[in-house]
């Protein structure tokens, strides 16, 4: 079995090259260039290369030097964290539910999905380094972390969606949390944390790409629609949008999932998880750019253009 | 497109949007918030199929009246009525400013 996964991966040259996120995954798929095997092999590189080990990491960090601002930002991102696991709970459920859904009538889409469904658990354990880092400091320094009822009610499954927009809005999402992490490893001095955010950082923007690939997997499929990748990054970077989560006026109030940008503390002292607005902004236009292939350079630009793919739509 | 009365343009609105969510117009009355329309909507199931249902209505006044409404951004517990009214405001606001050119 071993020696077959290592044939079939002998292409994409397993032991000597860096691995990556698979590039064109639908087109490997569907012109039978790659397997299922090829993809999770390739998955799991990934993963393993990126590996590395929370009590390490907080062990390196000088508790008592932290600042208030450092301890504002661990704790809020501690309990945004714990939406992870309902988010990677989700997308294992509704990729096998869609890779059923197409098997025997579009099998490459199936492939699709089940190369996502399998994915998602290297996503959910990835992601649990970070709850699990943000969440011990919390603790420790008693940072009012999340009680046991928190961590139940941010337990809660997300509602399924058509899966285009839920893989869009996953990327979001690790977009919005890459910058973020990124922007405050270079405000805090204290070296231990910064190595941290630094590291979570970068692996948001893996997972950022994961979520890319497949999404564009979807739209070369020509099975779902350019239209709700649109609509989702409109939804975040439109006037009052996901993107300035706690900062808006008013914020919607759900009683089926939670939106961790939607329970952030307000910001202290100039810091809260939603630092860099502009760079945010920037990455959803490539984003869209990446998953469709239309080049998009604001907020008002995706919702023309968004508008414009419906009024197709209306008048066909 | 200077006759255009508001009752006129709201009514153009609300029927449109009654139509795109699969309601009856009396089924939206005032003090209906837009979470009601997807709870008791049979065809939308959440948030972003709602500010579909809102382009969709902007298009149909786009090729009604000519002026290009912008899409509010409101939580669920807004009212139809705010809706309406932001539509109305924005092609009031749109057809002056094209008649004073």
């Amino acid at each position: 079995m071993m020696q077959q996964t290592q044939i079939a991966a002998v292409g994409r040259k397993t032991t000597n090259s860096e691995p990556t996120v698979w590039p064109n995954l639908y087109a490997s798929l569907a012109q039978e260039q790659a397997t299922l095997l090829d993809v999770i092999w390739e998955q799991h590189r990934y993963h393993e290369h990126r590996r590395w080990d929370v009590q390490a990491l907080v062990g390196a960090i000088d508790l008592s030097a932290l600042t208030p601002a450092d301890r504002f930002f661990v704790a809020n991102a501690g309990r945004a964290e714990l939406t992870t696991k309902p988010g990677a709970d989700r997308v294992t459920r509704l990729a096998d539910k869609e890779c059923r859904r197409w098997l025997g009538t579009h099998d490459s889409l199936a492939k699709i999905m089940q190369a996502c469904g399998t994915w998602s658990r290297y996503w959910n354990e990835e992601e649990a380094h970070h709850e699990t880092a943000f969440n011990f400091i919390a603790a420790a320094l008693a940072l009012n972390p999340p009680d046991d009822l928190t961590v139940i009610e941010y337990r809660k499954i997300f509602p399924d969606d058509d899966m285009l927009r839920t893989l869009t809005l996953l990327a979001c999402s690790e977009i919005n949390a890459a910058v973020t992490y990124n922007e405050y490893a270079h405000r805090t001095a204290e070296p231990g944390l910064k190595a941290l955010l630094l590291q979570v950082g970068a692996d948001e923007v893996q997972h950022m790409r994961y979520f890319i690939s497949f999404a564009k997997a979807l739209v070369d499929s020509q099975m779902y629609e350019p239209k709700s990748v649109l609509a989702i990054a409109h939804l975040f970077v439109r006037p009052g949008g996901e993107i300035y989560g706690a900062t808006r006026d008013t914020k919607a109030s759900r009683d089926t999932h939670v939106n961790w940008w939607d329970h952030l503390d307000e910001a202290q002292g100039g810091v809260s998880l939603l630092m860099g607005v502009k760079k945010k902004l920037a990455m959803t236009y490539k984003m869209v750019q990446q998953i469709t292939g239309i080049v998009v350079s604001s907020p008002e630009d995706i919702e023309d253009k968004w508008m414009d793919l419906i009024a197709q739509e209306q008048s066909a | 497109m200077q006759n255009c009365s508001v009752s006129e343009i709201a009514t153009f609105v609300h029927e449109h949007f009654a139509q795109e969510v699969g309601l009856d117009r009396s089924e939206l009355a005032s003090g209906v918030t837009l979470a009601d329309v997807v709870r008791n909507s049979p065809r939308i199931t959440n948030s972003v199929d709602l500010m579909e249902c809102f382009a969709k209505t902007s298009n149909a006044v786009r090729k009604r009246y000519g002026v290009r409404v912008r899409l509010p951004t409101y939580p669920v517990n807004t009212t139809i009525q705010k809706l309406v009214d932001s539509f109305i405001e924005q092609v009031q606001a749109q057809i002056t400013q094209q008649d004073s050119v």
